[in-house]
């Protein structure tokens, strides 16, 4: 039985308009899943279906077998930080927990430690809009990851940032899935950042799944990696199949 | 810039200089000249003369403002959350808008007698309109990202509402106080200008009555500082609610 399974979900606004189309997918355990694509080709819908965020007009999301909800095993990351300016960073970290129960001394020392890990404790008192984006980013992450999900969504976090701070942010995220033990469900139309981070890669258009790849590249998750053949090889593979075989 | 509040006092001083210039020119009964107005004042506040006004009138604008603001914050909580109120109530939340409410401080007077009662309804009602308005639309129109982001969170209604909605709305509520304050004053004085022989408004008119020009400017005067020092409160308020505004 696969972790996360999405049978046969579809889903439209308005009759006519199909936004996810018949989508069968399946999500390993301890895997890092993306799903690539065109704006507007409806991965972002998809991904909400995945997390229970949106209710599909056909087809069911089974997570471990049950239909899915939110919980405290799943975390969404937003493509925008969304984070609550009112609210300390450290508060801003802790915000699930707190709105699940009283807030304990082990999970601020969880919030603290996750913050040290993204090199925020000095900032862990200041107000959000005193951040810059990265590191917006940054609490973001840490908050989706404050009750220790399993499975992560995340819905193309680092699209607003600079190329060098997203590469970072990358390394990062990468670094947590591996102490964490993490799935990852990922949004993102940047090819590069798809194939850098996953272990497979849902390729969509026009609200459907058009092809699966699988990374099974030696060496990954190095600068080198990026700049390599194969790494540009694969890269030019999954263009091809975007742009429905024609370069 | 920081020159700018130099100027602005020179500005001060001359117009004083002015209003002395061509008070001495006129008739004391048309136009008292500062120095006489600011005796009348000092001599009328240490004999206790204005005290009982004073203490009326900020008695009526403190009533009318809680009743008037702790109303329209509610009336505005549950208008912007549910959507059936809502709708039912805002074609009578437009007509009224339109209905000049110091034009309704006549009837009032009949309805609820000379005494203290008709003028603080007349000042909470006026109290009430900006606070209700800015209430549902700020309600309303919360960010949608961060609701997505509490539905996520699995959180519940009040939660939603009391945990985002409302503290992401307090700028706009904020907004609505500062203008209700301003409106209180005018509401309790053009109350008493209507009935009644206590508090700074009776006070203007008995000065009318009495021909008695330099009396209407100090009472003028106290009405200006009661409103100025209310609104600072507010604005002191701000300032220590939203320092996370400041970068």
């Amino acid at each position: 039985m696969a972790y996360l399974s999405l049978q046969d979900v579809t889903y439209s606004y308005a009759k006519n308009n199909m936004i996810v189309d018949a989508v069968n997918f399946d999500v390993e355990k301890g895997k890092f899943h993306s799903l690539l694509g065109k704006s507007g080709c409806g991965k972002t819908t998809l991904l909400k279906l995945a997390a229970g965020l949106f209710t599909p007009n056909k087809g069911c999301i089974l997570f471990q077998g049950e239909e899915i909800k939110p919980s405290e095993k799943i975390g969404f990351v937003f493509q925008a930080p969304t984070l609550l300016e009112w609210k300390t960073v450290v508060d801003n970290v802790l915000l699930p927990v707190s709105l699940k129960r009283k807030v304990t001394r082990e999970q601020v020392e969880r919030a603290e430690s996750l913050l040290e890990s993204m090199g925020l404790t000095h900032l862990k008192q200041e107000y959000p809009t005193r951040l810059s984006g990265g590191q917006q980013s940054r609490v973001s992450i840490a908050r989706a990851l404050i009750g220790s999900p399993s499975l992560l969504y995340m819905d193309e976090p680092f699209s607003a940032l600079d190329a060098i701070t997203r590469e970072e942010l990358q390394d990062d995220l990468l670094h947590l899935c591996e102490v964490h033990q993490m799935t990852v469900l990922f949004v993102t139309h940047d090819i590069s950042e798809a194939v850098y981070l996953s272990d497979n890669i849902a390729v969509m258009d026009k609200g459907s799944i058009i092809k699966h790849f699988s990374v099974n590249l030696p060496d990954r998750h190095s600068t080198d990696f990026r700049y390599s053949g194969q790494f540009s090889q694969l890269c030019l593979e999954i263009r091809t199949a975007i742009s429905g075989g024609q370069r | 810039m920081k020159n700018v509040s130099v100027y602005s006092w020179l500005l001060f001083i001359l117009i004083l200089f002015v209003w002395e210039m061509l008070a001495k020119q006129m008739s004391e009964l048309v136009l008292p000249a500062p120095s006489v107005v600011v005796t009348t004042l000092i001599d009328g506040l240490k004999s206790g003369y204005y005290t009982p006004h004073i203490l009326r009138t900020s008695l009526e604008i403190v009533i009318g403002l809680f009743l008037g603001s702790l109303l329209g914050i509610l009336t505005g909580v549950w208008m912007g959350e549910v959507e059936f109120i809502r709708k039912l109530f805002f074609p009578y939340v437009i007509a009224s808008q339109a209905v000049p409410k110091l034009a309704l401080a006549p009837l009032f007077i009949l309805w609820f007698g000379f005494g203290m009662t008709s003028k603080v309804v007349i000042t909470a009602l006026i109290c009430f309109f900006p606070l209700m308005e800015n209430t549902v639309t700020a309600i309303q129109y919360t960010d949608s990202k961060k609701v997505e982001l509490f539905r996520v969170l699995g959180a519940t209604r009040w939660q939603t509402l009391f945990k985002l909605k409302i503290p992401a709305g307090l700028p706009s509520i904020m907004a609505g106080f500062r203008v209700a304050v301003v409106l209180a004053v005018v509401g309790a004085v053009v109350g008493e200008f209507i009935g009644g022989s206590e508090g700074l408004g009776a006070l203007i008119i008995a000065s009318q009555g009495m021909m008695d020009t330099p009396l209407m400017f100090s009472v003028l005067i106290i009405i200006t500082i009661l409103g100025t020092f209310l609104y600072q409160i507010i604005y002191f308020i701000e300032r220590r609610l939203f320092q996370y505004k400041k970068h």
